[in-house]
């Protein structure tokens, strides 16, 4: 069931866009994620194309790969352009029963349907490119300064790696019991959903209990490997900011300025391409 | 003079007592720990007297809820004994200033390999401990290379550990310790969950830092062919020690042994057997090659 | 009854890079009145041969019978064959490794019935089957209403066991029943299986690591090695083939190894071992 995930799972390759400091990916996604948004023109999307088209290069990850990771959020595409392809008001073209049509709604319709795929996208280039753990330790050091409010930010980032590391674990397990049910006769198929549901406590019950049992023990694992929490911890490798990522961070604020400002050049002074 | 020394050390799991404000939390968590046919309140350990010297290989046997767990718990500083008092390497683990020596002398590998192994990479499952202790970096790097090493799992440094053999994972977590630099090695039924290679892994990979690194080794098991090698043995039984000695003056009290629910390995069965048949054969006889002398020189 | 399977394979993830073959072209006669060891490393196809068994994975080609009669049809199984299934399943009952963990329910007698329970008994017939099975794996009655997270270890590893004894199978598979006990806890287990199946005359398959508890207890024994059956016939024959089981990772009871070191021959138990030697001192 869950085997063919291929969204966000990292893909091993040895690209610059791997060797980038999470840190600078995480700005990354952020200025992407606003230029999505604030685009509003065709130069803008054509510059935003060329901009992601060149990171997919650059990572080296198959661009094959990363469509196949947008399958299975077709179906939310999909149930978005239809919604604004046929429910939108504005200039109706075409009419029939409760659809109308209109050339706002087309827009919107493919515009939208671009931002999402576009976003999913950007935001699966950083899974693709970066480790769980190198993410999770780029977040820790990101909420480092939210330290002087008592934001857990090594909590939270200690909590993520270790759920990571367990999803497979856990995955295998609900396997593992749901397998000694069957071969206890129990039967998962038949029956209305209530009759399921219930019939699910026969593997709901041993995983909860197996998932504590198994906290537990992490927990006395952790204290005595000396864990007392994110205070004077080190890293056996620390992020350090090297040329590529400094010349990355200028990058990406030059590109978020010349978005915004083609935005408003284009409000302001231009009315074709708008939209 | 004696590495560890367990002078008359009784423990007992906390009652929930709801009245009580004080550190009520930490009692549940000591509870739930996994020793079920552990009630509260009960005495899990009773005036267990133990000394380990530097160096030795140490094997603590019994059956399951025996105590032997509660003992290994309290090696390292996890569990601090109600009465009596445990010296590790002259430090009281009481002494609540000293616990982060304490747990860095004496390293614990535990049963459940999954359930150990925190780095979802092995070596930066490896570098947790030295991570938490404020080592350098630099020096994080080294010892994670060298502990890698010394259990012979470098070549998977930058494996994820859930592609990993149960004998392999348990090696990991072995120089997850060993990193640490520690004077003990506390297994604690780490060999219970794995197959016949894994356990012979683990237990090969142990004796070797035993002896070419001097690390004292105190293995919590209840596979006897384990016990053949070591220096001495302690065995419990509800939370005392029953029986203590060198391997040979252990299973020379056969039936004692199996009183207390524990099975001797089948060459010592077999030279007993023979004995009780009126076989006159020297009484320790644990090893093959023993049994082989012996039978021969009975020819003669 | 008598398993019968011909030319089986089975293919983990086929037509990917990760295609792992767990079973290779086996042909095997199981069943009758016997205690079958299996044995094999890690990785050798055991367990993935005891799920097909129990029709819990679908051989990728060849075929099962059951007393003769296939369960797998080509296309969609109907509903009654999916009912057949579940009915096999209660006939060739199979333990996991560390069952105790599938335990879930308030007491330990209810969750024995929830074997009964899912083949359609009435509650008076699950309660009598489950008390059947408890006592067959020697549980006492004062158990009966306790929590099943609340027992000992050894005690859950029982309740597990009664959970699919209760179902009435007649070929009782397990898969490594004593790992992570200790010795007297093993050792219970295993007179209870043989006891089970010396009374019933039964089918028990034991998957096994210790080649002293396979000697001790199993009449035949069958060696997987990389997908494939390498060695299968009696407990004495199998243990005669040394060399071929320490090549593929395994080897014999010490006390076997033993006795060919000092030109006895192959034994399998102290006992018998014992016994030989005498005979030799004449004693």
């Amino acid at each position: 069931m869950f085997k063919d995930i291929t969204i966000g799972q990292y893909y091993p390759e040895n690209s610059i866009m791997h060797r980038l400091d999470p840190r600078v990916k995480l700005f990354g996604v952020v200025v992407y994620v606003a230029a999505v948004f604030i685009i509003n023109n065709l130069i803008g999307f054509i510059f935003l194309t060329a901009a992601i088209a060149t990171l997919i290069a650059l990572s080296k990850v198959p661009l094959k790969h990363i469509l196949k990771g947008l399958r299975f959020v077709w179906f939310l595409v999909i149930l978005a352009v239809f919604f604004n392809l046929f429910f939108s008001d504005g200039t109706i073209i075409w009419r029939w029963w409760i659809f109308r049509m209109s050339y706002e709604g087309i827009y919107r319709a493919v515009f939208f349907a671009l931002r999402l795929i576009y976003v999913i996208v950007g935001a699966s280039l950083l899974t693709y490119t970066t480790t769980p753990t190198t993410l999770t330790n780029g977040l820790e050091k990101v909420f480092k300064p939210l330290d002087v409010i008592h934001f857990p930010g090594h909590e939270i980032a200690m909590m993520m790696s270790i759920a990571l590391r367990f999803i497979p674990i856990l995955t295998e397990e609900i396997n593992k019991i749901t397998k000694a049910q069957l071969a206890r006769g129990a039967d998962f198929d038949t029956g209305g959903i209530i009759l399921k549901a219930k019939g699910m406590i026969p593997i709901m019950v041993p995983l909860f209990v197996s998932a504590f049992r198994r906290a537990t023990e992490l927990a006395t694992a952790m204290e005595a490997r000396c864990y007392a929490g994110g205070t004077n911890r080190t890293k056996m490798f620390p992020l350090k900011y090297e040329t590529r990522d400094k010349v990355a961070y200028i990058l990406l604020f030059v590109y978020l300025l010349v978005t915004i400002g083609l935005r408003i050049l284009m409000e302001h002074f231009l009315t074709w391409g708008a939209i | 003079m004696s590495f560890i020394k367990a002078d008359r050390i009784s423990y007992s799991y906390p009652v929930i007592d709801d009245t009580d404000e004080f550190d009520t939390k930490k009692k549940k968590e000591e509870t739930e720990k996994p020793e079920p046919e552990k009630k509260q309140g009960e005495n899990a350990l009773k005036d267990v007297s133990m000394e380990v010297r530097q160096g030795q290989f140490l094997c603590i046997l019994g059956r399951n809820g025996s105590g032997k767990s509660t003992f290994a718990k309290h090696l390292n500083a996890l569990l601090m004994p109600t009465e009596g008092t445990l010296w590790v390497d002259d430090i009281d683990t009481k002494a609540e200033d000293q616990i982060w020596t304490i747990r860095k002398t004496v390293g614990m590998v535990f049963q459940n390999p999954d359930n150990q192994i925190i780095g979802s990479v092995v070596d930066e499952d490896v570098a947790f401990g030295l991570e938490n202790l404020g080592v350098p970096s630099e020096e994080i790097q080294k010892e994670v290379a060298s502990a890698l090493e010394g259990v012979g799992m470098s070549e998977f440094a930058k494996h994820s550990p859930n592609k990993l053999s149960g004998g392999q994972k348990q090696r990991v977590a072995v120089a997850g310790v060993l990193a640490m630099r520690p004077k003990c090695i506390v297994l604690d039924e780490s060999t219970a969950m794995l197959d016949p290679r894994g356990r012979r892994e683990v237990m090969d990979t142990v004796k070797k830092l035993n002896k070419e690194l001097g690390i004292t080794i105190i293995s919590i098991t209840h596979f006897m062919e384990e016990t053949l090698d070591a220096d001495y043995i302690y065995v419990m039984h509800k939370g005392e020690v029953a029986l203590q000695g060198t391997p040979k003056e252990i299973f020379s009290r056969g039936t004692e042994l199996y009183a207390l629910g524990l099975w001797f390995p089948q060459i010592y069965h077999l030279a007993y057997i023979l004995r009780e048949k009126g076989m006159d054969l020297p009484n320790d006889i644990i090893h093959a090659a023993e049994l082989k002398e012996a039978l021969e020189q009975k020819k003669k | 009854m008598i398993i019968r399977l011909e030319n089986v394979n089975y293919i983990y993830n086929p037509g990917t890079a990760e295609e792992v073959k767990a079973i290779s072209d086996v042909n095997l006669e199981l069943g009758g009145d016997s205690f079958t060891a299996i044995i094999g490393s890690t990785g050798s196809g055991k367990s993935t041969l005891i799920q097909m068994l129990n029709g819990l994975l679908e051989p990728s080609s060849g075929s099962i019978t059951y007393d003769g009669v296939p369960i797998y049809k080509e296309g969609k199984l109907t509903k009654e064959e999916k009912k057949a299934l579940r009915t096999l399943r209660c006939r060739v009952g199979l333990v996991f490794q560390y069952p105790e963990y599938q335990l879930f329910e308030e007491n330990v007698l209810k969750d024995v019935c929830y074997g009964p329970k899912n083949l359609g008994f009435s509650k008076e017939e699950q309660e009598e089957k489950a008390r059947a099975a408890l006592s067959a794996v020697g549980l006492s009655e004062n158990l009966y209403e306790k929590s099943p997270f609340e027992i000992s270890g050894g005690e859950k590893r029982r309740v597990a066991i009664a959970g699919v004894l209760a179902m009435g199978p007649e070929v009782l598979i397990l898969d490594e029943p004593t790992a992570g006990l200790d010795p007297l806890g093993k050792s219970q287990i295993l007179e209870l299986l043989k006891k089970y199946q010396q009374e019933r005359h039964v089918t028990v398959i034991l998957v096994s690591h210790s080649m002293e508890e396979v000697a001790q207890y199993a009449d035949r024994v069958i060696a997987l090695h990389k997908a494939k059956v390498v060695l299968d016939g009696s407990t004495r024959d199998v243990f005669s083939h040394r060399q071929e089981l320490e090549e593929i990772g395994l080897g014999v009871p010490e006390v076997c190894a033993f006795t060919q070191s000092i030109g006895l021959g192959d034994t399998l138990t102290v006992e018998e071992a014992a016994e030989k030697i005498l005979q030799m001192y004449k004693l």
